[in-house]
């Protein structure tokens, strides 16, 4: 992995950016909107799931309407038990949406400062064979035996794809801070006699947080795969609750008879979020590439 | 180059002690008695002491480890909580089943990954460029079981040509007489190509699903791989010669090589994973399959040995590809063969 896109002597890359610049030179017109969909995919299906008043409820089957067609009053037709795919698709994006970001975010907690440190030594390099290590390891067999080890709760999800996940942020900030430590302001602060902390976070971490970012994005829309591959093979959430995978799993007998909808929906939904975070990935990269340009 | 791969497999088998120390201590030190996972919540006290003498948990720890590692030198991965099989048998018998999907689907992957990065490379900046750039990134956001999803839907249910998933025999097909245990390998011993056939008619499926999703990090590899050397002046040089794109592109590719076996043995290991999700969409009797059920009914013998057992092939599989790695290219052979006389690495300013 490169460490393409980190600056090596200037400032770090401030959100205060993105509003300076006129918005036609950061982006096309037409890339811009693009991106405030995507955006506006992954803030409002949760916040949909939390003030959306369902149509017919998420959890409670309709006995009289068992695997009926998408019509008028079933949008997104039902299910084998009866129950509602419109409501359940949205409302699975309250779980699995947080999931992957929270993963994501304690993958970065523990990941960037274990990289920014474990720069050289003995420690560093023992920690880095770990690190290859987890990267030939199967993902999903291995976020499957953990939860199901540590009891399989959603926060057990949310850890095993945490774990899953750290590596890379691993490897990527310990990139920035080889490349960055023989900075010349890196240098000059060490000199000064900041602490090693602060050098780590003030100057190395800073200059190089636009690549985690992207990287970040990225592994998010990757978690949001896993999670749905584990709920699909009934790992996570528990039966009633929806999640992607789960609806699509139990759509799958109803697909084998030619009955689309009940797996397909949830499906779109996923490679929508998929989607979208890739395109937001996409963007900031774009972006961090026009600074680097820029200067 | 005898000193280089013994070097190398010394440090695997080592790094194989650690991780049989590793699948010891998944079962030994984690909360939670396997004899009450075995009889249930409500075993009496002299059952559960009973499943402890016969399990060996009444001895002290040190002397259970140095037990549990002779035992799986000598190829005993002791026996299935629930099913009573052997688990080191268990896996000989599947692992042919799921072997005869995974490596026609990664060669697949690895044929259409080359043509089409190397296609999109050729073009690039026009449309088949566009057309690829975009296909991958759809393919790359799909997990497999959508694909499989997809595939079923489309090739079963629309147009009747796949065979349903339901396993790797039809019900019709009569299983040949049995030798080793595994269907496949009793097949060619008895020379019923008829079944064998009948298996590859329903392997077409997870073949063309894990062609498909290893194809698309294949073809990136190659793509961005290829249009970094294609303006090296090694290739500005075959091209000034005159040699044909076909030659020029030949010689491109072959320094793409190394970067594609490494992804190869990374991409083993994710399509391990891979096929414990397509066997269990496609109700295949294969290794993956076996072992995520073991991991969900909580089989500790099954966890244990699975870990090993892949965790031992990825192992081997780097060893394997260094040493290739090395063989292939001139430079990184000169650098293996050179006497042991280590450059003193320069020491980087601390931070």
């Amino acid at each position: 992995m490169s460490v393409q896109g980190i600056p090596r002597t200037s400032p770090g890359l401030r959100v205060a950016d993105w509003a300076k610049r006129g918005r036609a030179v950061v982006f096309s017109r037409s890339h811009l909107a693009v991106t405030v969909v995507a955006a506006a995919v992954i803030l409002g299906l949760p916040l949909l799931a939390l003030v959306m008043p369902y149509p017919h409820s998420p959890l409670r089957p309709d006995p009289n309407a068992i695997s009926v067609a998408p019509n008028a009053t079933y949008w997104f037709g039902t299910d084998g038990n009866g129950m509602d795919v419109f409501s359940r698709t949205i409302e699975a994006a309250k779980l699995d949406l947080p999931i992957a970001i929270g993963a994501t975010v304690l993958a970065l907690v523990v990941g960037v400062p274990l990289g920014l440190f474990a720069t050289s030594g003995r420690v560093g390099d023992a920690l880095m064979r770990v690190v290859d290590a987890f990267a030939a390891l199967p993902t999903v067999v291995i976020a499957v035996v953990g939860i199901q080890l540590m009891g399989g709760s959603v926060l057990d999800v949310v850890i095993a794809i945490a774990v899953v996940g750290a590596p890379r942020f691993v490897r990527l900030s310990r990139a920035a801070a080889l490349t960055l430590r023989s900075a010349r302001y890196v240098e000059a602060a060490v000199a000064t006699g900041c602490s090693p902390l602060r050098v780590a976070f003030n100057h190395v971490f800073r200059n190089a947080y636009g690549v985690v970012l992207v990287q970040a994005t990225l592994t998010a829309a990757n978690a949001l795969g896993t999670i749905a591959a584990l709920n699909f093979l009934g790992v996570g959430a528990k039966p009633p609750q929806p999640s992607w995978g789960g609806m699509i799993a139990d759509g799958f007998s109803m697909l084998i008879r030619g009955d689309w909808w009940a797996s397909a929906f949830p499906t779109a939904a996923m490679l929508l979020a998929i989607g979208s975070l890739n395109i937001l990935a996409g963007a900031l990269e774009n972006r961090i590439e026009r600074v680097e340009r820029a200067r | 180059m005898i000193r280089y791969i013994a070097s190398r497999l010394g440090i695997a088998v080592g790094l194989l002690l650690g991780l049989m120390t590793l699948s010891f201590g998944l079962v030994s030190l984690l909360p939670g008695d396997p004899a009450v996972a075995l009889l249930g919540e409500y075993a009496t006290p002299d059952d559960i002491a009973r499943i402890h003498g016969e399990l060996g948990l009444d001895k002290p720890v040190w002397d259970r480890y140095l037990d549990y590692l002779g035992r799986t030198i000598t190829g005993d991965l002791g026996h299935s909580f629930f099913t009573g099989t052997p688990v080191a048998q268990e896996l000989w018998t599947r692992l042919p089943n799921t072997l005869v999907y995974l490596v026609p689907g990664l060669v697949l992957a690895l044929l259409l990954g080359v043509a089409m990065g190397t296609f999109a490379a050729y073009r690039s900046g026009r449309l088949p460029d566009k057309t690829f750039t975009a296909g991958v990134s759809v393919l790359m956001a799909m997990p497999e079981f959508v694909l499989a999803l997809l595939l079923l839907f489309i090739f079963y249910q629309q147009l009747h040509l796949a065979p349903a998933p339901l396993g790797m025999l039809a019900s019709a097909d009569i299983p040949p007489p049995k030798v080793t245990g595994s269907v496949l390998v009793d097949a060619v011993i008895a020379g019923k190509w008829k079944i064998l056939g009948s298996v590859f008619s329903r392997a077409a499926l997870p073949i063309v699903t894990m062609g498909f999703f290893f194809a698309a990090p294949f073809g990136k590899t190659v793509r961005t791989g290829l249009l970094q050397i294609l303006h090296s002046p090694q290739i500005e040089f075959a091209r000034a010669c005159g040699l044909r794109p076909f030659q020029v592109y030949r010689y491109a590719l072959s320094d793409v090589r190394a970067a594609l076996m490494t992804y190869m043995v990374l991409l083993f290991a994710a399509a391990l994973s891979g096929a414990a999700i397509i066997e269990s969409v496609f109700s295949w009797p294969g290794v993956g399959g076996w072992s995520l059920d073991g991991v969900l009914k909580g089989d500790m013998p099954v966890i244990q040995g699975f870990v090993l057992v892949m965790g031992a092939t990825s192992l081997f599989g780097y060893v394997i590809l260094d040493v290739l790695i090395t063989l292939l290219d001139p430079r990184a052979r000169g650098v293996a063969l050179r006497p042991r006389r280590r450059a003193r690495p320069i020491v980087a300013p601390t931070m």
